[in-house]
């Protein structure tokens, strides 16, 4: 059975929303339990794979202003080898092989108008196996929550 | 806020860690401990990061994350876009320029709930005239350290 997160592991992290960087001796004595206990529930919590503390970058405050939705349709033999070599491309942050009129929904951040044009119009077409392309710009987001992701490539 | 250096690299270990002390983050820089501790300050003060806890959709029994086009009247664009801001399956909207006038991710606890989402919710705001979903069967990229930082 796989193991899961109990009533101890679900207070740590409800404390760690509030405040990633919160030390270990803070939590327990929050909790009334050792800082031993918290560290290693806090092991299992990231090292098991439930969840990740980390710093989460605002992408248009580090430079990259454009922001692409880009759905894409495979010749179907090629779709693993596409996703692949899409995940390997610098600019593209998400991966995503969905069932609908698109079959790759990827999301890719460049930082000029030129990277843009160079990403659609000569790196997208050079993939082999890529029908056809359908790129939009974010022009303004609304609403970019990443509590819940896919962990890709991972248990 | 310009980045320098320092922030940059600050932001790529918290972006690995955040559990990592200053201590430590300032021996693999090389500045001060206080260095660190203002920056980190000062990256969170102006929204450049968010230390966050990001939890693994696999915890969730059936998960079912949807890529979706909205095509909605000129008008409506601003109110449906902060009426799916609402909601709370809703994890991302942004207005877009060609292919869709919106674009949602939702992200629900299974397909009853995400078609409930979609045909009763979405559909029913008025201004909605088209929607073209994508269901996510396998991701293989997703670098959940990227995002927007609002409000």
């Amino acid at each position: 059975m796989k193991p899961s997160l109990d009533d101890l592991d679900h207070k740590i992290l409800q404390i760690l929303e509030e405040d990633g960087r919160a030390p270990a001796k803070f939590i327990a004595e929050k909790l009334s339990v050792n800082e031993v206990t918290v560290s290693k529930r806090l092991t299992k919590i990231i090292e098991g794979g439930f969840c990740k503390i980390i710093a989460i970058a605002d992408f248009e405050k580090c430079g990259y202003e454009y922001l692409l939705p880009i759905g894409i349709r495979v010749q179907g033999d090629k779709l693993e080898e596409v996703a692949e070599i899409l995940s390997q491309q610098k600019e593209v942050f998400s991966v995503n092989v969905v069932s609908g009129i698109q079959d790759i929904e990827i999301l890719c951040a460049t930082q000029s108008l030129s990277e843009t044009k160079i990403f659609l119009d000569e790196t997208l077409p050079s993939i082999v196996g890529i029908k056809s392309i359908a790129p939009a710009i974010a022009s303004n987001v609304y609403k970019f929550e990443t509590d819940w992701t896919p962990f890709a490539n991972e248990a | 806020m310009k980045l320098d250096q320092t922030d940059k690299k600050i932001i790529q270990l918290l972006g690995a860690d955040a559990r990592m002390s200053n201590n430590q983050m300032a021996k693999v820089i090389g500045v001060t401990e206080g260095t660190v501790r203002n920056r980190i300050q000062k990256l969170i003060h102006n929204k450049v990061i968010k230390i966050s806890v990001i939890n693994n959709i696999n915890r969730m029994e059936n998960p079912s994350l949807a890529f979706v086009g909205l095509d909605v009247e000129t008008r409506a664009k601003d109110s449906v876009a902060k009426a799916l801001s609402k909601m709370k399956e809703v994890r991302f909207v942004s207005t877009l320029m060609g292919r869709h006038d919106l674009m949602v991710f939702i992200l629900a606890e299974d397909v009853t709930k995400l078609s409930k989402v979609l045909y009763e919710e979405i559909s029913s705001l008025p201004g909605v005239r088209f929607s073209e979903s994508s269901i996510g069967l396998k991701y293989y990229k997703y670098d959940y350290r990227w995002a927007r930082i609002l409000d």
